[in-house]
């Protein structure tokens, strides 16, 4: 049940309606009973996958909690960890892993064959892994205590807004919040809408808009070269950000309409002046995750320098790698973590320039260098990236405004469409980065014209939204 | 909480008005060809594949059958629970129906390696209304974004028609048909080496034929295809006429073989026919059903009890 589906705008009123109408101890066990169905929308078998990992994380952690020494804990956390992984190993990377070996060997003539399993990777499985092994590691080091409650737990790991693609929410922030039996709260629901109307509009009108002008040339990097492989780029960057935060925006909402606000994920990444900041403001629960439970075990910057660029490289490459088994994702994250480690080294020499004009340009040049991160992201292989990076070089001035908007690769409507709904959402977040509030601001508009802003929205996405086409692209991850 | 629901009602009646009456204003330029197909129910149907769909037109049969073409594609509407399921809620079950099963080896067929109904995946079958007009489910379902499937900008060589037949125009150029008609063999052949006929779709087809027989005649037909795909189709299932021959006794049905009476058919594609030719098929079908009806209604009155 995708979130941009009919089935889901039937399916969330009606959680909506049985959660405020059912006594407050009942509710958990509607959640629960929801959040299952959910899941099973896409493949009834995998739920018995996501039960495994409640399971051996609910025991494990009382176990944790309960053993009296170190090591006994440790042991539990290990096996909490080693199942986690092993599972997310099995089903997400085991394939990668054996063709990488047969590949490696191969170059030393040694023939090797590994059985290559035919397995369709469970949606979600790597956010609710990632959420579910948070826990016990908190519960290991003091920071969290062990959930006794079932129930609660099972909805922790399963709770349908943020189950397939996050954002990533910690036991002792979540948890608490699934036990408040909270009254309806008026503004919490309406500000909910407001972010579904959003996500929806960035999904359906823009991010499913672009998507086949991006696969149509980026598929095929032999056929197309100069603007139209820049345009599509730039139409990818543009896609993947309105197809992730998106859905984080209907995430929240459908969360904040139960009561429930969950951790903000996305905060205007494009508008970025540093590649640092770019990684607080985009997929913020995951750069969060991997702070806590990679760079802070392996040091931090509470190490010698040489070793804090390192640990800021491996955290990233490790988070590439996070996203799919795929030696473009792993280069992914091995750019940025370099860019990362840079900047953190030049911030050491106290070389900063701090011109306001300059801003601007800085904002431009880091969204340059993340396009090229994302055509690695985006691509089949190495190779192919760095084909269209070739390709896109290949400038030549009479393509602009002739094969840029190439009716062979899309319609020229959907085009000029495309780019007005990308600049209007710019302009949107621009507002929303200068003023801070933008919701508030909205909510002072006289009434008239607020309400012939929000049926516009709802308008729009009912009239040129495109529905029921393309997944979620971060639900392969 | 009653606050924030009327609200969000407001908004979405109004959003949903101003949509309906675009619907409304401009549903004859809708561009889905399919769309006639799912507003309301029909005493008799038309049922089976392209072949079917785009062959059979009801307005070639008397009015009194009230005929509707229910046919898909293979890849829509083969015999399955989902094509069942529609069948069945289809028809008005009024008695003295009459129902044309086309029987095309690919609408009964599932891939050998994955044996997958993907036919759920489709339209019919992600539909839960198919007789409400206007069925706003299967237009935002279906067909957007809206803006460009209601004013449509492209020319389609379908043409829709209300009793649900789907007319094929004959717009393709010599040199494009023969290319068409190339990748027609490849994709038929291709076909014929992955699938193979399922024990499961051959159920789901009596299942269907037991189930009409309630409301009245039930005959099988081959709609004629290009002798180039005929001879494919005939090495794929060469067990097809036995089977139908089975069918016949069992169910005491009448089998139409079209490919006997057309054996070398004006096509499109070597598998669509075109529509002069379609138009000759559908007066020869309803002639015979006539002739059939009447001989049935004649044994029925002389084999009354006086």
């Amino acid at each position: 049940m995708l979130f941009n589906s009919l089935e889901y705008f039937l399916f969330l009123p009606l959680v909506f309606l049985l959660y405020y109408s059912l006594p407050g101890k009942y509710r958990w066990a509607l959640l629960l009973a929801c959040s299952y169905y959910f899941y099973m929308c896409w493949e009834v078998n995998y739920i018995f996958l996501i039960f495994t990992s409640t399971l051996i994380d609910y025991f494990s952690a009382i176990k944790i909690e309960q053993a009296s020494s170190k090591s006994a804990k440790k042991t539990w956390m290990f096996l909490s960890i080693a199942s986690n992984l092993g599972i997310l190993f099995f089903f997400k990377y085991f394939n990668f892993f054996t063709d990488t070996i047969e590949l490696s060997l191969g170059v030393f003539n040694i023939k090797t064959a590994f059985p290559d399993f035919d397995i369709l990777l469970p949606v979600g499985i790597s956010f609710y892994t990632f959420q579910s092994l948070s826990y016990t590691i908190d519960v290991y080091k003091g920071e969290s205590k062990a959930e006794r409650h079932f129930g609660y737990f099972a909805l922790f790991v399963s709770y349908f807004p943020q189950l397939v693609a996050g954002p990533i929410e910690k036991a002792s922030r979540l948890i608490p919040k699934l036990k408040e039996v909270n009254p309806f709260n008026y503004d919490l629901a309406v500000s909910g809408t407001k972010l579904i109307a959003l996500g929806l509009f960035k999904k359906t009108v823009i991010a499913d808009r672009l998507s086949p002008y991006v696969a149509m040339v980026l598929d095929h990097p032999n056929d197309y070269q100069g603007i139209p492989v820049i345009v599509a780029s730039v139409f990818f960057a543009f896609q993947i950000y309105c197809d992730f935060s998106g859905y984080t925006d209907i995430a929240i909402g459908s969360s904040r309409l139960l009561g429930k606000n969950l951790i903000k994920n996305f905060n205007l990444p494009y508008l970025s002046a540093s590649f640092t900041e770019f990684w607080k403001r985009w997929h913020i629960s995951l750069s969060s995750w991997f702070r806590d439970y990679v760079y802070i075990p392996l040091g931090g910057n509470k190490v010698s320098s040489s070793r804090h660029y390192i640990n800021l490289f491996i955290t990233f490459l490790v988070s590439g790698l996070w996203h799919g088994a795929n030696f473009t994702f792993i280069f992914w994250g091995a750019m940025h973590g370099a860019l990362v480690a840079t900047e953190s080294l030049f911030s050491k020499f106290k070389i900063q320039i701090n011109f306001s004009f300059l801003k601007p340009l800085k904002i431009v040049l880091v969204f340059a260098v993340v396009l090229i991160g994302w055509v690695f992201f985006r691509a089949a292989s190495i190779d192919d990236a760095l084909l269209i990076l070739k390709q896109a070089s290949h400038i030549e001035m009479q393509q602009i405004g002739i094969y840029m908007f190439d009716a062979s690769i899309c319609r020229v409507e959907e085009l000029y469409l495309s780019i007005v709904f990308i600049s209007l959402l710019m302009i949107f977040e621009i507002a929303q980065y200068r003023m801070q509030n933008i919701g508030k601001a909205i909510s002072q508009i006289p009434f008239a014209l607020r309400w012939g802003f929000y049926i516009a929205i709802v308008f729009t996405i009912m009239f040129v939204g495109i529905f029921e086409k393309d997944q979620f692209i971060y639900f392969q991850f | 909480m009653r606050k924030f629901i009327i609200k969000i009602s407001i908004l979405l009646a109004i959003c949903f008005s101003i949509i309906a009456f675009i619907i409304d204003a401009k549903i004859n330029l809708l561009r889905d060809v399919n769309y006639s197909k799912y507003l309301s129910k029909h005493k008799s149907l038309i049922i089976g594949t392209s072949r079917s769909n785009f062959a059979i037109d009801p307005s070639s049969f008397s009015e009194k059958y009230d005929l509707f073409n229910f046919a898909f594609t293979a890849a829509t509407s083969p015999f399955g629970k989902i094509y069942y399921e529609a069948i069945q809620d289809k028809i008005t079950k009024e008695k003295g129906a009459i129902f044309l099963i086309g029987i095309d080896p690919y609408g009964l067929s599932l891939d050998k390696k994955e044996p997958i109904f993907t036919e759920e995946k489709n339209s019919l079958g992600r539909q839960f209304t198919i007789n409400v007009n206007p069925n706003y489910e299967y237009i935002f379902k279906n067909n957007t974004p809206l803006y460009d499937r209601m004013f449509p900008a492209a020319k389609s060589n379908k043409i829709k028609h209300e009793n649900g037949f789907t007319q094929l125009k004959d717009n393709l150029s010599e040199e494009r048909k023969i290319e068409v008609r190339k990748i027609k063999i490849l994709e038929y052949t291709g076909s014929s080496h992955n699938d193979t006929i399922s024990a499961e779709r051959l159920g789901y087809l009596e299942k269907t034929i037991e189930f009409l027989q309630q409301y009245g005649n039930v005959y099988l037909i081959s709609v004629p295809v290009s002798p180039e795909l005929f001879a494919i189709q005939e090495k794929y299932w060469p067990q097809r006429y036995q089977y139908i021959e089975g069918l016949k006794k069992k169910y005491k049905i009448q089998y139409i073989n079209m490919q006997i009476n057309f054996p070398n058919p004006k096509t499109i594609d070597y598998v669509h026919l075109e529509l002069e030719q379609s138009k000759v098929v559908s007066d020869f079908l309803s002639r015979k059903i006539d002739s059939l009806e009447a001989s049935f209604a004649h044994t029925h009155i002389t084999s009354s009890p006086k």
